[in-house]
């Protein structure tokens, strides 16, 4: 009888799709409906569809079950304990494997893109560093003698006749070898030390002996610098070199570099800056920031209800690496609307977690005042949908040494795979946000 | 050696609910746990008032006890359980006199660990179903998130099998023409 009423109806291709899925469709229907297919890329797409609804409602009939108030309601009112609702078993293996899954699609992809991201900006550090940074002495292939003398308590700085640096005209050199000497010019070797590194300070002394320290060939108009390191004992590095004052330092090319001598590896490089304040000098700091979003475009709307105010929020730390750059990490949780790309353009107003690598230049801007500057943040990460890009161009106000309130404009580029179509999102916000340092 | 009451038929089941003491608690236990999310997902499809849900959902198993008390047998419990409902539903909208409309956004099922492309789709999904006559949503519930067969599905609202059938695929279809703009960034 069932079957007869089945023939009896006439469905059209489209609609015979569902009694396929449901299981309800006879021979013949389904002989039509597989002949429409075959030649009907249309119903195909519909077919498809029609698949992934089916799908998504099955988890629904799954995974919904009554609250469990509801249960003990119900429990209570036939007099019965009520017991603590056991939703249908999942296998263990499933569950586990259910769970793996869910933790390396949300923080598989994050996680592998900020680790890109910090790589890159290790890179970007490692290069940034050379033109940064000024090595306090650096042997020069023509203008450096190193000897090796022995040190002894009566004469615990040695220094030996050196020659004459000829490219000293922009430079001042010193000469070093005795105490007295170092007395006479303590003021002036202390504006040169004071770029040193404590650490290499404590080790190296150097002396200005502008009438000629004893056994020098130095003369008044020729000062010498001559640093001389204790260590390693028993024997000392002296070195006589030409050492740059801290404004006057003039890169040099590869080709006039030598390696620097094992003595030399434990000293620390000089910064080029030194001005008070710990924001933003060599160290590290922890910042939080709140994101609020401004528009996402192309002719997008951005849906700002769709996400709390808490949905908007970052958590970062940064490494001084100089006095003006950083590298970090950053994880943030905000609003980033996905767009399918193609017909039927969907959006989805999903707040995502973003993890990713930073880089952080900040610098002094004629006419602002010292403790503002303008700093320009790069990140490179993604989110379980996709990479993800970061610019965030604003200015720092530093309010006390250890604090620090930040203030700009970010855009943010976001590329989403989903469901095997690629989608965009561009964003741009406002980032206001606290720093401390350390 | 006695089988464990979980493995039961729902007949038997529901025989045994005629009896007294642990056994009668641990067979409604057993259909609770096999056919409470079917009766949820109805009466929460149906209606829209959490309230009214729970009065619902509760009169629909008391009314279970009940029957099993007068010792007939019964074939098709999950069936039975969603006419129960269905009656239940219904005595509400009518005394409602009003059309009981879902809301888009009380219409988030508490599914947990769930992506959010099957989250957006179930709102676009729900969204789609407001837009269907009263008979047509509640074949389109029945079937596809009760899943009960068409067969069933008769049962329950006692209209002939066709008449099921027509519902439902029409139902489907509809949906799916309403979800076509969306569905497009889903295709798998």
């Amino acid at each position: 009888m069932a079957m007869a009423m089945n023939n009896s109806q006439h469905y059209t291709p489209s609609e015979l799709i569902y009694l396929f899925l449901d299981g309800e469709s006879d021979g013949v229907q389904q002989s039509t409906l597989f002949a429409a297919l075959a030649h009907d890329a249309e119903l195909q797409s519909e077919f498809q569809e029609a698949v992934l609804v089916g799908r998504t409602l099955d988890r629904v009939r799954n995974d919904v079950h009554p609250p469990q108030d509801f249960t003990e309601q119900v429990f209570t009112a036939a007099g019965f304990t009520p017991p603590l609702f056991q939703p249908a078993p999942i296998p263990v293996a499933g569950k586990w494997s259910a769970s793996l899954h869910t933790i390396i699609r949300r923080v598989g992809i994050p996680v592998a893109s900020a680790f890109i991201g910090a790589l890159t900006m290790f890179l970007l550090m490692n290069t940034g560093r050379n033109n940064d940074i000024v090595t306090p002495v650096r042997p020069v292939a023509e203008s450096t003698n190193i000897q090796h003398t022995h040190t002894n308590s009566s004469n615990p700085v040695v220094s030996t006749p050196t020659h004459r640096a000829d490219d000293g005209a922009a430079n001042t050199f010193v000469s070093a070898g005795s105490r007295q000497a170092d007395k006479r010019s303590s003021a002036k070797s202390s504006r040169i030390a004071s770029g040193i590194h404590s650490s290499a300070r404590d080790r190296a002394s150097a002396s200005v002996a502008s009438d000629g320290g004893a056994g020098t060939q130095s003369t008044a108009d020729n000062p010498v610098v001559t640093l001389s390191l204790p260590d390693p004992e028993p024997q000392q590095l002296v070195v006589d070199a030409p050492v740059p004052l801290v404004d006057q330092v003039t890169p040099q090319t590869p080709a006039q570099q030598l390696d620097p001598p094992a003595a030399y590896a434990d000293m620390q490089p000089i910064y080029r800056w030194d001005r008070g304040g710990n924001a933003g000098s060599p160290g590290v700091s922890m910042f939080v920031r709140g994101i609020e979003s401004i528009s996402s475009f192309p002719d997008r709307k951005n849906n700002i209800e769709a996400s709390g105010s808490t949905s908007n929020v970052g958590f970062g730390c940064l490494y001084h690496y100089s006095r003006n750059q950083a590298v970090g990490m950053e994880v943030t949780r905000e609003l980033l609307p996905i767009h399918s790309l193609g017909e039927g353009d969907a959006e989805l107003n999903s707040v995502l977690l973003w993890i990713g690598g930073l880089w952080q230049i900040q610098t002094d801007f004629p006419g602002l005042r010292s403790d503002i500057q303008p700093f320009l943040r790069l990140g490179l990460g993604g989110t379980a949908y996709g990479p993800s890009g970061k610019a965030l161009l604003g200015i720092m106000y530093t309010a006390e040494q250890r604090l620090s309130i930040s203030l700009g404009v970010e855009t943010t580029a976001l590329v989403a795979w989903r469901n095997g179509v690629v989608g965009s999102t561009e964003k741009i916000a406002f980032s206001y946000g606290l720093s401390f340092h350390f | 050696m006695q089988k464990p009451v979980s493995s039961y038929s729902d007949t038997e089941l529901y025989a045994l609910l005629h009896t007294e003491g642990k056994e009668r608690e641990e067979a409604f236990t057993v259909l609770y746990t096999r056919y409470s999310s079917r009766v949820f997902l109805y009466c929460r499809c149906i209606l829209n008032d959490r309230d009214l849900v729970r009065d619902v959902f509760q009169e629909t198993w008391l009314r279970l006890l009940q029957g099993a008390g007068q010792g007939r047998r019964l074939e098709n419990v999950p069936a039975y359980l969603l006419r129960i409902c269905r009656n239940l539903c219904f005595d509400i909208k009518k005394k409602a006199r009003t059309r009981v409309v879902v809301s888009f956004e009380d219409f988030n099922f508490p599914v947990e660990d769930n992506a959010l492309e099957t989250k957006e789709l179930q709102t676009l999904i729900a969204t789609a179903l407001e837009m269907l006559t009263d008979d047509y949503r509640e074949a389109f519930i029945l079937q596809a998130y009760n899943g009960l067969s068409y067969k069933e599905i008769a049962e329950v609202i006692d209209e002939p099998v066709s008449t099921v059938r027509n519902r439902v695929v029409r139902a489907k279809y509809k949906v799916r023409e309403i979800l076509a703009p969306y569905l497009a960034g889903y295709r798998p």
